[in-house]
């Protein structure tokens, strides 16, 4: 059997081990060091930059995780490029992919020659185009007579939005030294190309460029320090909207009105009802749902292109931003809701329209869809090429939806046999999940056959391959029990009423706005959160409110070595 | 793809900034300083070659053999920056026979073997053509998958230039390409990069602006104001901030010093090359002036490579059977190549000259006539080396040290269309990587025991930079061929 963490283990208190399953095979210890599966230390990985999330870090209950210093990603470059200069030319794309780091999210892993030389051609790109509207941007005309006034006025207004935390005398002083030096140096720029250059530096600044708004103002407070006011304000408007602040939360910030949690679930409301909160969730939802890079994947059906791929991405986004931003919010309504917005290719594959449709709200057939998870592009996404994965489906329900774990296979995997006659699916995964492997596929291959009647494109089917359709299925350790049911539209009910499908949820909101996993000193936090969450019926909104008013946002432990007042 | 015009503005962009930089990894090292950007050239020519173009074993090393328009006199000049490589199998393209096929007596012969050659991978079902074979590439080609694999390589104004000297028509497997980025994503085409034939088209997409040298020392010297701020920036956030990002901090500060050194670096000899004549192109299948079109795509390659426009580059010499390619220019040395053939076969293609494909089937009756063409693409080959060794990069050495040259064959011999046992050659290096100057009989290292090509693309792959790995493309074709590094 496998090896379970017990129940006693700390972490079960607020519902998820989060080394659930590892191993899979009884064995413990013997994956990967010593901690793994022990006191509840490994939640703690990468919570303290460079220690290698192995080793367990003493600290006082209560005391908050760390927060490294974080580069903005491509998604929060873009939107922020367009809050602040109205860009939308989304000169982020060309930065290089992010891979998922170890919070399952995207994130920067470094920022080494290529990004710099990338952060460059894009701040040239977007200045040049900024440039175009000179005096409308920077409120005077830098050509004009008094042109040092103008500079330093829009290097102190547009440094004030460009960094997220007021520009100091010094900072403005170097801006104009080199605006200066640009124009009337040996270079002997005019007026527009040494403005260019300007905004060109303000995009290039790490201080642009980095999450980091003054954070060394921080006020000590228990055994961690409380976020100061622009670094806090960044914290919420890159979780809510993926991008700066604005001017309404900037004041806020200027005027000390980010004190009390009050006055920050004002403003983290006020920002969740903003149009600009669909990004977020939208990004949100593409990740946990695993459909990033579905525009790429090859599925050999006629009709498959990246248009329609596309099609099923927006659908997700949309699903999900209309559900927690516009709707109800509860977790059973994301996984039961039959209500989405579709596009033209999409709507032809639902059988809801034809190609050429616009986009318009649909209901989903009753028999067939039921939830976020029954959607065509999650399906598809969580297929192989040539055929449906009830493997990559139920791998993908365990860890993305169940927070569980399950170990990478071993390298020397055979292929599956292709299908023949007389041998059913079930039979052909049963004979490849035989042995050693069988451990871990029991957690993945009975969750996945729920799913059986959607093709590796999402389709919904009754045959496959001749043979009428079996999504019976079985999953085990939900909530602790082992359930059974008929099809995936039973097995979404199930999901939809879990405590731990929710606390997984709210896991792994905390690992995408935060961008780092939850360390044991967030426990406590997130076990206060969690019990308000269940209480409220897991409206999923309102987690979200008590998330980002908690010390898990609002404070922080300071690094090592780290200068502070 | 877009057009690509080299005005000021533009130029920026194109100067080498994005990503054009000579990574520095730790582990990967073998250099002892970073020179200059590195940078690939594959090149493939069809019809198999006759006895004459092996090498002939002498006392430290090998020479041309002496007969008349012996093909390797036209490289040996060049022997010390190349290695010949014999013993190398298409394995991946014999294996598709059996495997794809599912027919364990078929076999591809050189015509068929463009989807395999620089791939490393099995076929796949292709675009349909008329004689049966229609497979496409299931793995990018050896120069694309650096391409996809190095950023600073995909970030480049022209990620790769892939050429052929003669417009092709579409269908058969005369026309597959020689370079490709994938799988097939319909069944019905290839997934290939686009091809450029039109030398003058190349030329103004690649140069058609100004190179004006004064503006360009401006602009660096502008980019460097900028980085200097940036690296100021850098410092003052590094005092705040706690240790480990303090380290994070410093990556970047690295990379900004990487990027002013990069500026510096675009060659000197970011030169506009001399505009060829417009007669020389031809729409055509055929072109009496192919040879004046190879030479100036050679010279627009080696000016792309030094203005950093491009660092990959593929040119294939010409297409797979060459029925439609006939050789007038040749004809000074040898008359019959302007004469109409009569005899044997005449290959279907329209034109009854003696074109490359029937001269190569009877090799036997017309040798000279096949070594002074496998002697004139050598020639082309040699040129490319003689180009790059006389153009000096930003650092003062040539850029040959920085590029690498791979020159295969299609086929053994002319008649027989075998994919195995082949005569290759690698010429250049890549900061090193290789040890150059040698006859490899055997590039298994053992004698009489042929090796696939996937051991010399990995060993290409991780030379130019790509993530260190153990094989190319499909790993029970074995490992990096170590055989061929310093």
């Amino acid at each position: 059997m496998m090896g379970i963490t017990t129940r006693s283990d700390r972490r079960w208190l607020v519902g998820v081990p989060l080394f659930f399953a590892v191993g899979c095979s009884g064995s413990i210890a013997g994956e990967g060091g010593s901690n793994v599966g022990g006191s509840g230390s490994v939640g703690g990985m990468n919570e303290k930059p460079g220690t290698g999330g192995t080793t367990a870090l003493p600290a006082p209950v209560g005391a908050r995780s760390f927060l490294a210093l974080r580069p903005l990603t491509r998604v929060e470059y873009n939107n922020t490029v367009l809050d602040l200069l109205g860009d939308t030319a989304f000169a982020g794309d060309a930065f290089p992919s992010e891979s998922a780091a170890s919070t399952g999210f995207a994130q920067v892993q470094k920022v080494d020659e290529v990004n710099v030389g990338l952060y460059f051609d894009a701040a040239e790109a977007i200045a040049s185009r900024s440039v175009t509207r000179l005096p409308s941007l920077f409120g005077c005309d830098p050509a004009g007579n008094a042109e040092m006034d103008c500079i330093s006025r829009f290097v102190s207004s547009f440094g004030r939005r460009a960094y997220r935390r007021p520009i100091t005398a010094e900072e403005i002083a170097e801006y104009l030294a080199f605006y200066k030096n640009e124009l009337r140096g040996t270079l002997k720029l005019s007026a527009g190309d040494a403005s260019k250059a300007l905004v060109a530096t303000f995009l290039q600044s790490p201080f642009f460029l980095y999450r980091w708004e003054n954070a060394w103002n921080a006020e000590k407070d228990g055994s961690g320090v409380r976020l100061g006011a622009f670094h806090l304000a960044s914290q919420l408007s890159y979780f809510i909207w993926a991008s700066m602040p604005d001017e309404e939360l900037m004041k806020a910030a200027e005027n000390n009105e980010l004190n009390h949690t009050t006055q920050i679930k004002t403003q983290v409301r006020r920002m969740l009802a903003h149009v600009k909160a669909e990004r977020s969730v939208a990004s949100f939802a593409e990740q946990w749902m695993g459909v990033s890079a579905l525009s790429g994947a090859l599925r050999s059906q006629a009709g498959w292109d990246p248009i329609l791929a596309r099609a099923m991405v927006v659908e997700i986004q949309r699903f999900v931003s209309d559900t927690l931003l516009v709707g109800d919010a509860t977790l059973e309504t994301l996984f039961s809701s039959r209500q989405s917005t579709v596009g033209g290719p999409l709507a032809a594959l639902y059988g809801v329209g034809d190609k050429a449709a616009p986009s318009r709200s649909i209901t989903l057939p009753d028999t067939e869809r039921r939830g976020i998870l029954t959607l065509a592009g999650v399906m598809a996404a969580h297929s192989d090429e040539n055929e449906s994965s009830p493997i990559l489906r139920g791998k993908f329900i365990r860890e993305h939806v169940m927070c569980d774990l399950i170990p990478p296979p071993p390298g020397d995997v055979p292929d599956l046999d292709p299908p023949r006659p007389g041998l059913s699916k079930k039979e052909r995964f049963a004979m490849h999940r035989m042995g050693a492997c069988s451990a871990c596929h029991e957690l993945m291959d009975p969750i996945g056959f729920g799913f059986e009647h959607y093709d590796n494109v999402g389709k919904f089917r009754v045959t496959d391959n001749n043979a009428p359709v079996d999504s019976t299925g079985s999953v085990s350790n939900l909530d602790g029990n082992d359930q059974t049911f008929a099809s995936a539209l039973e097995l979404t009910g199930l999901l939809a009423k879990s405590p731990q499908v929710a606390e997984c949820l709210m896991r792994q909101f905390f690992r995408f706005g935060l961008a780092k996993n939850e360390g044991d000193r967030d426990e406590d936090s997130l076990s206060e959160i969690f019990a308000g969450f269940r209480k409220g019926g897991f409206d999923i909104r309102e987690m979200l409110v008590a998330l980002l008013t908690s010390e898990i946002v609002t404070h922080r432990m300071p690094n090592a070595e780290e200068v502070l007042p | 793809m877009s057009r690509f015009r080299f005005d000021r503005r533009t130029f920026i962009a194109g100067l080498g900034i994005g990503g054009g930089v000579v990574p520095m990894l730790p582990s990967r090292s073998f250099g002892a300083t970073p020179t200059s950007p590195r940078r690939l050239v594959v090149i493939s020519v069809p019809n198999g070659y006759t006895a004459d173009y092996l090498p002939e074993v002498v006392a430290g090393g090998w020479r041309a053999r002496d007969t008349e328009f012996s093909p390797l006199k036209v490289i040996e000049p060049w022997k010390d920056r190349l290695t010949i490589m014999g013993g190398v199998n298409v394995q991946n393209g014999i294996d598709t026979a059996r495997d794809v096929k599912k027919d364990p007596n078929a076999s591809i012969g050189g015509h068929a073997i463009l989807p395999f050659i620089l791939t490393g991978a099995k076929g796949m079902a292709g675009p349909p053509i008329p004689d049966g074979w229609s497979l496409t590439a299931s793995h990018p080609s050896i120069d694309q998958f650096v391409v996809q694999n190095v950023p600073e390589i995909k970030q480049r104004p022209f990620p790769s230039l892939v050429l052929r000297p003669v417009r092709m028509s579409a269908g058969g497997y005369g026309n597959n390409p020689l370079s490709y980025s994938g799988k097939t994503a319909d069944g019905n085409s290839h997934n290939a990069p686009t091809i450029r034939d039109n030398p003058l088209t190349l030329f103004n997409d690649l140069f058609g602006g100004n190179l004006d040298t004064a503006a360009l020392d401006k602009i660096r010297a502008q980019k460097k104001s900028i980085l200097d701020f940036t690296s100021g920036q850098l410092k003052q956030l590094q005092a705040r901030v706690g240790k480990d990002d303090r380290l994070r901090l410093q990556n970047h500060l690295d990379g900004v010093a990487q990027l002013e050194k990069q500026i510096a670096m675009v060659s000197n000899a970011c030169r506009k090359p001399t505009q060829s004549a417009s007669d020389i192109w031809t729409d055509q299948q055929t072109n009496p002036k192919m040879d004046l079109v190879m030479r100036t795509q050679i010279d627009m390659t080696v000016a792309a490579m030094a203005c950093d426009h491009t660092r990959v580059a593929s040119h294939l010499w010409v297409q797979s059977n060459n029925n439609t390619v006939v050789f007038p220019w040749l004809a000074d040395k040898i008359p019959s190549l302007n004469e109409t053939w009569t005899g044997g076969e005449t290959a279907g293609s329209g034109n009854n000259l003696r074109n490359h494909h029937t001269i190569a089937h009877n090799e036997g009756q017309l040798k000279r006539e096949k070594n002074l063409i496998d002697r004139f693409f050598l020639e082309n080959f040699a040129y490319f080396i003689d180009r790059l060794s006389s153009t000096l990069d930003a650092n003062g050495r040539p850029m040959i040290e920085n590029t690498l040259l791979l020159y295969t064959n299609m086929q053994r011999s002319g008649g027989g269309h075998q994919t195995d046992n082949l005569q290759w050659f690698l010429a250049g290096n890549s900061n090193g990587y290789f040890k150059q100057g040698r006859y490899l009989p055997w590039l298994s290292g053992t004698a009489n025991r042929t090796a696939p090509t996937n051991g010399l693309f990995t060993a290409i792959a991780n030379a130019m930079g790509c993530p260190p790995a153990d094989s190319f493309a499909d790993p029970t074709y074995g490992g990096e061929a170590t055989i061929l590094r310093s």
